[in-house]
């Protein structure tokens, strides 16, 4: 560690996670769990729970998050071209990012990012 | 004239240890967010009370100021439960992963720099300051883009379906506003060739603000910024009607309070970072000292965030991932490549450093 | 030296953390453990100097992989978390653990003739961005074609399995 930001990250992190476990285990002094049955159920609007906790697959789900994995890492190799535009190619770049719209177009085109 | 003594050894004694210097730059971003976030809580509740023509809190405190307190404490003393049906352990880690996270991000903001530049002198202030490193813009987004696990994980956490359903849904809307988001800053980042948000600010000292300079990807970062926030209009997932509170509906007392104060300590990361990209940080005339700048700033971008949440409905998810998909992901992709004509433009004609 | 400690303790955390992935009965509980396991690479990065690779490992790796892991595991039978402490303490669970150990103490032995199992080149944005897109372009090239075959690819396989669902399993309207 080289370099003292890397010691501010640390710092910031230990104060954050010290803060959020004071916040939640401190007040588990002083309260004490009482538990009825009304209160450990899930909520279902007021409703008795219906069914196991188990949703149906939805292909929909899954199809945002692969675009996203592959246009992320697009994103990600933006960000050196981004600070170095002045000296480096432009073309692998503009490949990428021609890749990624042509995969949003073709998309939309055929409809999968349709919600239904 | 011995306690002004004492102080100046505690400050040299913490100044010479690099990690207690740290600590110190974290508690006090610490109370700064926590200042922020609490005016920004009132700002919410009062004016948008009044822009829906009613009160909001008048009872405790002079203009029901300290109500916020009030609501605090009232989380920290109810029971801890959790349901049957819970992960116990990812249930109970999930709102202290959220606060840590939430906060880590605000290392990249510069709110240590204007308060070490209102020392004397004599007691070498840029010792303090944390944020002027390389890749800080990247460090704040970087925690940022750690949220869509958060929901996925409190949402299944819970061990309800509709939580699930909740979490599912918060996740796919924060994962298709985080490209735009990336490829907005990135426009700014093309504008000044550094990921340094310390230089990004001083670079505005000298040209035009980058909300000119960069209008579309200005736009582009607002809405996104907007969804990845989950404000209105972009809460779906809290939708009263249709998903009760979305995936922290299981959550009560201290975690509740922990998950709401890490969407407000997001809210305050995210408008400062608004604030330091593109409308100039702390920059602004004399006699008002650069930390009231910037906070006086970010204070205002979220009234204004405030304002729309009160003025606009609420979008349907199909019309939300269409807007995010469709339009902001090819508009900021090509706004990133037509910036280094202007950026040139600007160069030549003196708008840019 | 507490740098030195902190590394070591980054090492020790990632090593349990790939044991319990690879103990515990519960799916989503090794997804955590998983994301455990890549915040500390993220943090092994940021020990070598680069502050740059690790962030953008927490945003594709930690932020992307992950989902993407989650939302194909979420969606399936979920079963109550069984951690009994007897189950836990099994014979295969015990080998795990002896193998991370030693492998803990390989690093550490490795490592002791070094001043510092840390990096001393600084990883900037510049050299990333030179060495990307200047003398790595062909690796690019190649990666934009990867990204746009695959992706057209993952879309044509998964229009056909939405085909065979849809039909197969009642029809779709119900908007969720």
């Amino acid at each position: 560690m080289a370099f003292v930001e890397n010691i501010a990250i640390l710092m910031f992190l230990f104060l954050g996670g010290a803060l959020g476990f004071a916040a939640e285990f401190i007040p588990r002094l002083f309260t004490k769990p009482r538990p009825t049955p009304e209160k450990l159920a899930p909520f279902e609007s007021g409703e008795d729970p219906v069914g196991t906790a188990r949703i149906r697959f939805r292909i929909q789900y899954y199809i945002y998050a692969v675009a996203f994995v592959a246009f992320d890492i697009v994103v990600a190799l933006a960000i050196p071209w981004a600070v170095g535009w002045g000296y480096v190619y432009w073309t692998p770049i503009i490949l990428l990012l021609a890749v990624m719209l042509a995969v949003v177009g073709y998309y939309s085109a055929k409809g999968d990012l349709e919600w239904i | 004239m011995n306690t002004q003594i004492t102080l100046t050894g505690i400050i040299v004694f913490i100044e010479r240890n690099v990690y207690l210097r740290f600590l110190l730059v974290a508690i006090v971003a610490f109370i700064i967010v926590s200042i922020g976030s609490l005016i920004e809580l009132y700002i919410e509740r009062k004016f948008w009370a009044r822009i829906m023509s009613r009160y909001g809190p008048t009872e405790v405190g002079k203009f029901g100021t300290l109500q916020l307190i009030a609501d605090a404490v009232k989380f920290l003393v109810k029971e801890d439960f959790s349901p049957a049906a819970a992960d116990r352990t990812i249930y109970n880690l999930v709102p202290v992963f959220s606060v840590t996270v939430s906060f880590a991000s605000l290392l990249a903001i510069p709110f240590d720099y204007t308060v070490a530049s209102l020392f004397p002198r004599s007691l070498h202030p840029l010792t303090f300051v944390a944020s002027n490193f390389d890749p800080s813009l990247l460090v704040a987004f970087g925690f940022f883009a750690l949220e869509p696990l958060i929901v996925l994980f409190g949402g299944w956490a819970a061990g309800g379906k509709y939580t699930l359903i909740g979490g599912f849904r918060s996740a796919a809307q924060l994962i298709s506003y985080e490209i735009p988001l990336v490829l907005s800053f990135l426009s700014v980042v093309v504008l000044t060739q550094s990921l340094n948000l310390f230089q990004i600010i001083q670079t505005q000292a000298h040209s035009w603000p980058f909300a000119v300079l960069a209008f579309p990807a200005f736009i582009t970062f607002t809405v996104a910024l907007l969804a990845e926030l989950e404000r209105t209009p972009f809460d779906l997932t809290e939708a009263d009607t249709e998903l009760v509170s979305g995936w922290n509906t299981e959550y009560g007392g201290t975690k509740f309070l922990l998950v709401y104060l890490s969407e407000y300590i997001r809210a305050f990361a995210g408008s400062a970072i608004l604030v330091s990209l593109f409308l100039g940080g702390w920059l602004g005339p004399a006699p008002i000292p650069p930390l009231i700048w910037l906070f006086l700033k970010t204070i205002i971008v979220f009234t204004v965030l405030v304002w729309i949440r009160a003025a606009y409905p609420r979008v349907r998810i199909d019309q939300m991932l269409a807007l995010g998909w469709r339009i902001l992901i090819p508009v900021s992709a090509v706004w990133l490549i037509l910036t280094p004509f202007v950026a040139h433009l600007a160069m030549v004609h003196g708008a840019l450093a | 030296m507490f740098v030195d400690v902190a590394y070591y303790i980054i090492v020790l955390a990632t090593l349990l953390s790939v044991v319990g992935f690879v103990v515990t009965k519960d799916i989503v509980r090794a997804a955590g453990l998983l994301l455990v396991v890549l915040a500390c690479v993220a943090a092994a990065f940021a020990f070598m100097n680069s502050l740059l690779l690790a962030m953008i490992q927490l945003m594709v790796y930690a932020g992307a992989v992950i989902v993407i892991f989650l939302f194909g595991v979420m969606l399936t039978r979920r079963e109550a978390p069984t951690s009994r402490l007897r189950q836990l303490v099994s014979h295969e669970n015990l080998t795990y653990l002896v193998f991370a150990a030693l492998l803990f103490l390989l690093i550490l032995r490795a490592s002791a003739g070094l001043t510092s199992p840390l990096g001393y080149l600084y990883v900037s944005p510049q050299l990333v961005a030179t060495s990307l897109y200047v003398e790595l372009r062909g690796v690019v090239y190649a990666l934009a074609a990867l990204i746009g075959a695959s992706s057209i690819g993952a879309i044509y396989v998964v229009r056909r399995e939405k085909k065979h669902f849809d039909t197969t399993q009642g029809g779709g309207g119900e908007k969720r």
